[in-house]
């Protein structure tokens, strides 16, 4: 290696460390002693400590324990209806070119642009008529039913536009009906766009907070990320431990989930910038 | 002319229908009835709640929070979008190469694109603390700051918004590299072989061949950083809950306060309005406009 090349990387270095710094920090930091995270924020556990992340998991009020499960089944149900249903309105956009279809891609583009607050306010005077405020169900309905769908049937529309029709119409002709066709022969041919939306709602669902801190409200069955707020919220200045050990276990599944599919993560973003 | 085809009771068109009719309800039909609450003057503490016109709107021009939070607004989104676009570029420039080094600081500068706002904030807001926080450590290390010296990041008004700038900048440069890491792939190096042959300089080189083929790359970057950026709420809410005293208060923190702490539906509906419209504009206009300019090879 030149001397100049291999000084390019050392400076590339020392500009990646000083980025990661904060994260590192809330890495080492949780496996620390409070009295060693203030004498030394910087340096490795010693002693090594798992009593922070055991006091996150023991907390009295459950909000660690009850955060990740309400999370995860909020990811996966979205997830999969957002799944169902967006696939197949990426379909009818994609094969139709009636008035119809165009109007539907309109309006699915234009959702994309809606800020949440936009339709927070009158969601938050329905649910209260109905009495639906702190409902999860409530919730579930405006994950799956709102921008993301439209997120996810972009993303479908545009792959769909780019596979061949024989397929499908071989299959009807042979005599599946459509359930069939569709799932059996063109959905495992989507599986790159699938992914895309699988990772990037997964993603944005576990980390949204205005959404279930406007319609969960404190208190009612809290994600993983509203109770980190609520937690810190109270402890902040008292607790350093605690609060990195929240912050790391609110993080790590969707980052072991960046790492197994990172691949298709990239992937999915390349996509958007190539298509512009 | 073709006969009409009836409704057709396949898995296709009732998936269609009820994925459609979910959506309808759940953002079409509540943005139309935010268009409706802008003209009222809805608010849950008084119960009347009758239709005023413009008021709203009108009331909007001479509301100096509002135009000190679009002001910021606009502020922030501008310089965020342009630094963490030049850093993010500068950043896929730099690690363009193959190799397990250049994968690990491409994996670090993605990190907090994986990170929920929240904790980002958290981070920050412990990095940034004036006695205890890591940078005012660090900075009394090297000697910047006296031994005792302390820095208010968050408790002044013109450093709690250059720390909102550049906590945003640090979580959205990420993005940016990703996507000119994906650009960058897409430039023939022969092209840049024959700048070369032809006498051009490095600069030369990036400015004139490979600076124009990236330029999907900008569009998508400048359009959604600028989307993400007036949308900014939660960094906000954690790092300094719009203080002190209101400086750092961006547009959808107004919005969403109003709604929801103070209960002026009617008012925060017709922000709301404006708010949507700005990103419309950007998004349609902007977007437009620097497709209009990208260059094909």
């Amino acid at each position: 290696m030149k001397p100049k090349q291999f000084t390019v990387l050392i400076l590339l270095t020392l500009i990646t460390a000083l980025f990661g710094l904060p994260l590192y920090m809330a890495v080492v930091n949780t496996f620390k002693t409070q009295a060693q995270i203030l004498a030394d924020p910087l340096g490795f556990p010693a002693p090594f400590t798992l009593d922070n992340l055991a006091k996150a998991f023991g907390r009295p009020d459950n909000l660690v324990a009850r955060g990740l499960l309400t999370s995860t089944i909020l990811v996966i149900v979205s997830v999969f209806f957002i799944v169902i249903f967006s696939s197949a309105i990426g379909y009818y956009i994609a094969r139709h070119n009636t008035r119809l279809s165009q109007g539907l891609q309109l309006l699915f583009l234009a959702g994309m642009m809606i800020p949440a607050q936009v339709y927070l306010i009158p969601i938050v005077q329905i649910f209260r008529t109905f009495h639906l405020i702190g409902s999860f169900v409530g919730v579930l309905v405006v994950f799956i039913g709102g921008g993301l769908l439209s997120f996810a049937v972009f993303v479908y529309t545009g792959f769909i536009k780019n596979v061949p029709r024989e397929l499908e119409e071989a299959a009807l002709i042979d005599g599946a009906n459509k359930f069939q066709m569709f799932w059996k022969i063109l959905f495992p041919l989507l599986r790159p766009a699938t992914a895309t939306v699988v990772i990037f709602l997964s993603l944005w669902i576990w980390n949204e907070f205005l959404l279930p801190l406007i319609l969960l409200g404190p208190g009612n069955g809290v994600t993983i990320t509203l109770g980190v707020y609520m937690a810190l919220g109270q402890l902040y200045t008292i607790n350093y431990g605690q609060m990195f050990a929240m912050m790391m276990i609110a993080s790590v599944p969707m980052l072991a989930f960046f790492f197994i599919f990172q691949k298709e993560f990239i992937a999915g973003l390349m996509g958007g910038a190539l298509k512009g | 002319m073709r006969a009409k085809r009836r409704f057709q009771f396949d898995y296709i068109s009732i998936t269609v229908t009820i994925g459609v009719l979910l959506y309808l309800a759940v953002l079409i039909f509540p943005l139309l009835l935010s268009f409706y609450f802008s003209f009222t003057n809805f608010n849950l503490l008084n119960a009347t709640n009758s239709f005023v016109g413009g008021e709203n709107y009108i009331s909007m021009l001479s509301d100096d929070t509002f135009r000190s939070t679009l002001w910021f607004t606009l502020k922030t989104s501008f310089i965020v979008t342009l630094l963490a676009n030049v850093l993010g570029l500068a950043v896929a420039m730099a690690l363009n190469h193959r190799g397990p080094i250049y994968t690990t600081m491409r994996t670090v500068f993605f990190v907090p694109q994986v990170l929920s706002a929240v904790v980002i904030g958290f981070i920050w807001s412990g990095m940034l603390n004036s006695q205890r926080g890591l940078v005012n450590t660090l900075l009394r290390q090297i000697g910047l700051i006296g031994v005792g010296g302390n820095i208010s990041w968050l408790g002044t008004p013109t450093l709690a918004t250059l720390s909102v700038i550049g906590v945003c900048i640090w979580q959205m440069i990420g993005f940016c590299t990703v996507v000119y890491l994906a650009a960058l792939q897409g430039v023939p190096q022969d092209l840049k072989d024959a700048a070369n042959v032809d006498g051009a300089n490095r600069w030369q080189t990036f400015r004139n061949v490979t600076f124009p083929l990236l330029s999907p790359g900008v569009t998508v970057n400048v359009v959604m950083l600028l989307i993400m950026m007036f949308k900014l709420y939660d960094i906000i809410q954690v790092m300094t809950a719009a203080g002190p005293a209101g400086t750092t208060e961006s547009l959808a923190f107004y919005v969403t306060r109003m709604a929801f702490t103070v209960n002026r539906v009617g008012y925060a509906s017709a922000m709301a309005v404006v708010l949507f419209i700005f990103i419309a504009i950007i998004s349609a206009g902007l977007g437009a406009f620097l497709r209009s300019r990208e260059v094909e090879y």
